[in-house]
């Protein structure tokens, strides 16, 4: 992407209240509203002793002329509690929103316009809109009485009009269940037997988790045991903390590491990764590919920091002295986006194609926004 | 170690699976006070800082004197209610015979324990007894952090700022620093008025809503005349008297008229002859509201008609009076750098000309514009006379008198503005008192009664600008303090669930101790999932705090341990270098294979990559799973390497080398029988060599039950033929092997 300037610099926007500590953002894509200029997200919040909240945005650009950047006027439409920390969330068809829990559950949330709803329910909610439960399950446990984190999920694709979603923790399961029913349809008790941390669906025969030994996984679902397992043997141990897969290469999947590494695979060919770029000197929590700039991968950091890695210019050398370090990259184009004060980490970030808005959430309780 | 030892091994230490902080230790306070008995509350009395440091104590009657050479600051009460209620059993307590206990930390002055006790009645007890209740309170005086989180976080961001302005004294670099901290100054009043501005928004302000804002409104206060005297500097020439007049104006506006005020001017037939319009005035002009000023004037103006009456004329000459004040303020010169001394003059000189020209019969309407002149003109007495507090007394002698003056010359205002006022002891009043007198540090102790932010973040912020000059003959000490108050400041915060990671970031920029406070609080942050733990790990990485980053990582590890998830515990103890933990894992792992024949840890192992920097523990336990594997897969040459490297390697217990000796058996046999060299004659010696360690007297017991717990489960299909404690199949194997080696190599 030739014109990513190296001189981003992330806008600070202070609101009144973010409820807490983010964890999560993520625009809502269900809808495809190409003239509206009205852009909705959710955010969570984690660290909340009690209980975290969950947030529903608009955020509204207003364009006052040619070549000038657009304002943006961002709002909180609706409000709930969740229970634990929010670690993973994701806006599904009918006005859901699914999220999962350090507490082992996961809940479905249905959206409810009340101006133009007759539904009067006195669930929390402000402004135009109310996050009602709609689903809360615990899926995820250590024993009976200690509850084991729900790290992530992934819904199977096409699946969407009665999703199956199968969701990962650190008790070393997957859980595949079905939003409709209450009753739980599939369970690999011991897909690993260290914490998963990430997982994806790209087909339907197919899933890929990452836990915290620093291992990719694939799993038929159908099945109870793995079918490839590999490592990156430049950060063995390292843990994976988050995936993403190419917008358009099924078989190209992204990770994150804790040592602040990106690491591109190939799943035709899991010997050894495909690429390596290191934009961050600490743990990266989210990763995801520009959905139109394929090479271009972004990552957020403990460090407080957006990555911008371009891949297109990857190439590989080898170095004479180890030829296992085969995918060291050269002429890997990094960018970092931060806000100027900010240390505190930046835990999540989402990209909303259509308004070209990067938005980002972290524990300084500000969200972090800029136009890409 | 041993694969059974007789007692319980201490290697693997054990923690409780929750991680709260562990409840404060109640022993370390001194004595017990008693108090009148009170079954809900307890009333504390709040006087002095010092005096909460030294004598754990409230109420009255007790207490050491502390002596103070300032006025004391005012008494404070305030009532602390225990949360929950205490519950009062009357089957068990006598209200004659409960007493409440207060305990203040010893390090921590605000923090302190409530406690319910006392003596069962005498008729329920046999003998004398004290018993103390369960009930125990952790309370705390400060603020409430909670409706402070989003300025914290604001304000942090900002002191980020601070801490990477240049400190190059450099003449040029020195200048950007100077209009940074100006900047950084102005924010950090911005994150005041926000947070000002979000407690109005509360609907229904209790006390502590009052009470808060009242604070930030002091602190506003402070912070911009602070800002106004030390961090504005050159490009503020000649305005210091405008910035303390705006700044008068936005701390302390004028208020509103009261209602009898309102009501006066109302009925008032005339208002040139009313006091209360002339009193307000007067205030107007003192505080250079010169728009607001110039329409009172001109609603006194009253419209005639030219004629040749008397009283009409004298109207008129009014009139002329009225609008050539209002000419005179308007024409007042701004002071801004190009001004000269010489429009200045020329103006005062207009201004006593006019005071001159009105002789009006009317003396009361003439003294009154007599005595609006005289304070524009900047007559001492005549500011301080109108004047209803020193604050607006000094500000407007600055800005009348001494328009053009400089932070060093305000001093030199002060003498008449205190002997005609007093100022009020409240440490908010002393405190500016003190910033006018550039006397900071005093100021500063000042501040300490207001809020602990005001004091480090204005500490800090002094500390870099170069006011390191001696003041008044007295040092500044702010550099010695300035890490004091930090730590003070976010020590608070280091125990808040949700603004620990701003705490541990103050603490990275004071130097000398705030790694002493970070290893102190780091391993009391509670964790139950890993997301935290890395964020909490990460503040260790980033200190090196590299013996409490062990401690924690070992905590995760045994908290895996505890749930037998041992996958995640090696990755866990690896990380912190726990050998012999690690060791203990191993020796686990080959006791269950000694129980049953089965490699359990195969999934264990699967989850975890192992290269030559792997604990030497895990890599045996990889290469004894490889053997087992190359066996069932036919691979015996390759087996019997692996074989030779984990004898070798001796990372198993003793006794386990038999275990490994016995593997041998089936391999040796094999190889003689199908004439393949599985071992070198350098092999089998080792392998007598490590037969004698084995039946070694001080590890009989071990292999003794060892071999007891082998028999239970082996076949001969196995290739375990007989398995005896004096390992005598290992032995006719290996002299068997080894003729046949020479009578190979012979051949």
């Amino acid at each position: 992407m030739d014109n990513l300037s190296s001189t981003y610099d992330l806008l600070g926007l202070s609101t009144k209240s973010t409820g807490g500590k983010i964890s999560k953002v993520r625009f809502d894509n269900t809808k495809q509203e190409f003239e509206s200029n009205e852009v909705l997200f959710a955010t969570g919040s984690w660290d909340t002793p009690k209980e975290n909240t969950l947030l529903l945005w608009n955020v509204e650009q207003v364009s006052f002329g040619l070549g000038e950047q657009p304002s943006l006027t961002f709002s909180v439409l609706g409000k709930t509690t969740h229970e634990g920390d929010v670690t993973d969330m994701r806006f599904i068809g009918d006005n859901i929103l699914l999220t999962s829990s350090s507490n082992g559950s996961l809940n479905a949330f249905q959206i409810i316009n009340t101006n133009t709803s007759d539904f009067m329910d006195q669930s929390v909610g402000t402004s135009n809109y109310q996050l009602q439960m709609i689903m809360n399950r615990r899926l995820h446990s250590f024993t009976d009485t200690k509850n084991a984190s729900l790290n992530s999920f992934a819904i199977k694709p096409h699946s969407i009009n009665d999703p199956l979603v199968a969701t990962v923790g650190e008790d070393g399961r997957i859980v595949i269940v079905r939003i409709e029913d209450s009753v739980k349809d599939h369970v690999i008790e011991d897909a690993d037997a260290s914490s998963i941390k990430a997982i994806l669906w790209p087909r339907s025969n197919e899933i890929i988790l990452a836990n915290g030994c620093g291992q990719l996984r694939i799993f038929d679902p159908r099945e109870n045991k793995p079918t490839t397992i590999c490592h990156d043997p430049i950060n063995i141990r390292v843990p994976i903390n988050c995936l993403a897969f190419h917008p358009s290469k099924v078989h190209k999947v992204a990770s994150g590491n804790n040592k602040g590494g990106v690491t591109i695979w190939d799943t035709r060919k899991l010997t050894e990764p495909e690429k390596h770029a290191q934009p961050h000197n600490s743990r990266v929590w989210e990763v995801f590919y520009h959905p139109y700039y394929q090479e271009l991968l972004f990552s957020c950091s403990e460090d407080g920091t957006i990555g911008a890695v371009n891949f297109a210019d990857f190439t590989p050398t080898f170095s004479s002295q180890d030829s296992m370090n085969a995918v060291k990259g050269q002429n890997v184009t990094i960018r970092k986006i931060g806000f100027k004060s900010n240390e505190l980490p930046i835990n999540s970030i989402d990209y909303h194609p259509h308004s070209k808005l990067l938005i980002s959430g972290g524990d300084n309780e500000n969200l972090l926004y800029t136009l890409i | 170690m041993s694969l059974f030892p007789e007692h319980n091994s201490n290697i693997l230490q054990f923690t409780p699976f929750t991680f709260e902080p562990p409840p404060v230790d109640y022993s370390q306070f001194e004595g017990i006070s008693s108090f009148p008995s009170s079954t809900q509350f307890y009333e504390a009395s709040v006087i002095t800082e010092a005096f909460l440091k030294e004598d754990a104590y409230l109420g009255k009657g007790k207490g050491k004197q502390v002596e103070e050479n300032d006025l004391k600051p005012e008494t404070r009460k305030q009532t602390i209610f225990l949360n929950p209620l205490f519950k009062y059993d009357s089957n068990f307590w006598s209200t004659s015979n409960q007493s409440t206990g207060v305990k203040f930390h010893p390090t921590r002055s605000k923090d302190f324990a409530c406690y319910v006790f006392g003596k069962e009645p005498k008729e329920k007890v046999k003998k004398e007894s004290f018993t103390l209740d369960t009930q125990i309170y952790n309370c705390s005086l400060v603020h409430d952090i909670d409706s402070r989180r989003v300025f914290y976080n604001e304000a942090f961001s900002i002191f980020r700022e601070a801490a990477r302005a240049p400190f190059s004294k450099e003449w040029r670099e020195k200048s950007m620093r100077e209009k940074l901290l100006c900047d950084i100054s102005w924010n950090y009043v911005n994150a005041i008025v926000n947070h000002i501005k979000s407690l109005q928004e509360i609907p229904i302000k209790d006390k502590q809503i009052q009470n808060e804002i009242s604070t930030f409104r002091d602190m506003m206060a402070i912070w911009e005349l602070c800002r106004i005297m030390y961090f504005i500097k050159s490009e503020r020439y000649q305005r210091l008297s405008t910035d303390l007049l705006t700044w008068l104006n936005e701390c302390y506006p004028l208020g509103a008229l009261t209602e009898e005020e309102l009501n006066e001017l109302r009925d008032s037939p005339n208002l040139r002859n009313t006091v209360t319009f002339w009193s307000r005035l007067y205030k107007l002009i003192l505080r250079g509201l010169f728009p607001q000023a110039i329409n009172f004037l001109r609603s006194i103006i009253m419209a005639v008609e030219i004629t040749s009456d008397q009283i009409i004329n004298r109207e008129i000459i009014i009139n002329d009076i009225i609008q050539s004040v209002i000419k005179c303020i308007k024409s007042r010169p701004k002071m801004s750098s190009y001004d000269t001394g010489l429009a200045w003059r020329n103006w005062l000189s207009q201004c006593s000309q006019l005071q001159k020209s009105i002789i009006l019969e009317n003396k009361f309407l003439e003294e009154n514009f007599i005595m609006i002149l005289k304070i524009l003109s900047g007559d001492p007495d005549a500011i301080l006379a109108k004047s209803s507090s020193w604050l607006e007394g000094l500000v407007a002698l600055v800005y009348h008198k001494y328009p053009k003056c400089e932070t060093s010359d305000v001093r030199s205002t002060l003498g008449p503005v205190f002997i005609r006022f007093s100022v009020h002891p409240d440490p908010t009043s002393q405190a500016l008192k003190r910033i006018f007198y550039q006397r900071i540090d005093d100021a500063l102790s000042y501040c300490k009664h207001i809020d602990p932010w005001l004091l480090s973040h204005l500490t800090d912020l002094l500390c870099k600008t170069d006011l390191d000059e001696t003041i008044g003959g007295k040092s500044l000490l702010l550099h010695q303090h300035r890490e004091g108050y930090l730590i003070k400041f976010a020590e608070p915060l280091l125990t808040h669930s949700t603004l620990w990671q701003v705490g541990f970031k103050y603490l990275e920029h004071c130097e000398k101790f705030g790694k002493v406070f970070m290893e102190e609080f780091v391993g009391k942050i509670p964790f139950d999932n890993e997301r935290k733990f890395e964020k909490i790990l990460k503040i260790c990485e980033d200190n090196g705090l590299k013996f409490d980053e062990k401690c924690i990582i070992t905590t995760m590890g045994t908290k895996y341990m505890q749930i037998k998830r041992y996958a995640s515990t090696i990755i866990y103890y690896m990380r912190a270098g726990k050998d012999e933990s690690l060791k203990a894992i191993c020796n686990i792992f080959l006791t269950q294979y000694v129980e049953s024949g089965k490699i359990m840890f195969s999934e264990v192992l699967d989850s975890i990559p192992v290269d030559k920097n792997s604990n030497e523990s895990v890599n045996f336990l990889s290469r004894y799973r490889l053997y087992h594997s190359l066996i069932q897969d036919e691979f015996y040459v390759q087996a019997a390497q692996v074989l030779v490297e984990c004898l070798r390697s001796e990372i198993s217990p003793k006794e386990f080398w038999g275990v490994l000796l016995f593997h041998t058996v089936p391999l040796m046999k094999l190889g003689r029988r199908k004439g393949i060299k599985l071992f070198e004659k350098i092999h089998i010696d080792e392998f007598i060599y490590y037969c004698s360690q084995v039946l070694d007297k001080r590890i009989e017991d071990s292999w003794l039950k060892l071999v007891q717990r082998m028999k239970r489960w082996h076949y001969k299909e196995t290739g375990y033929f007989d398995i005896s404690e004096d390992l005598n199949p290992v032995k006719i194997e290996c002299e068997r092997y080894k003729k046949n080696l020479e009578k190979n190599h012979s051949v």
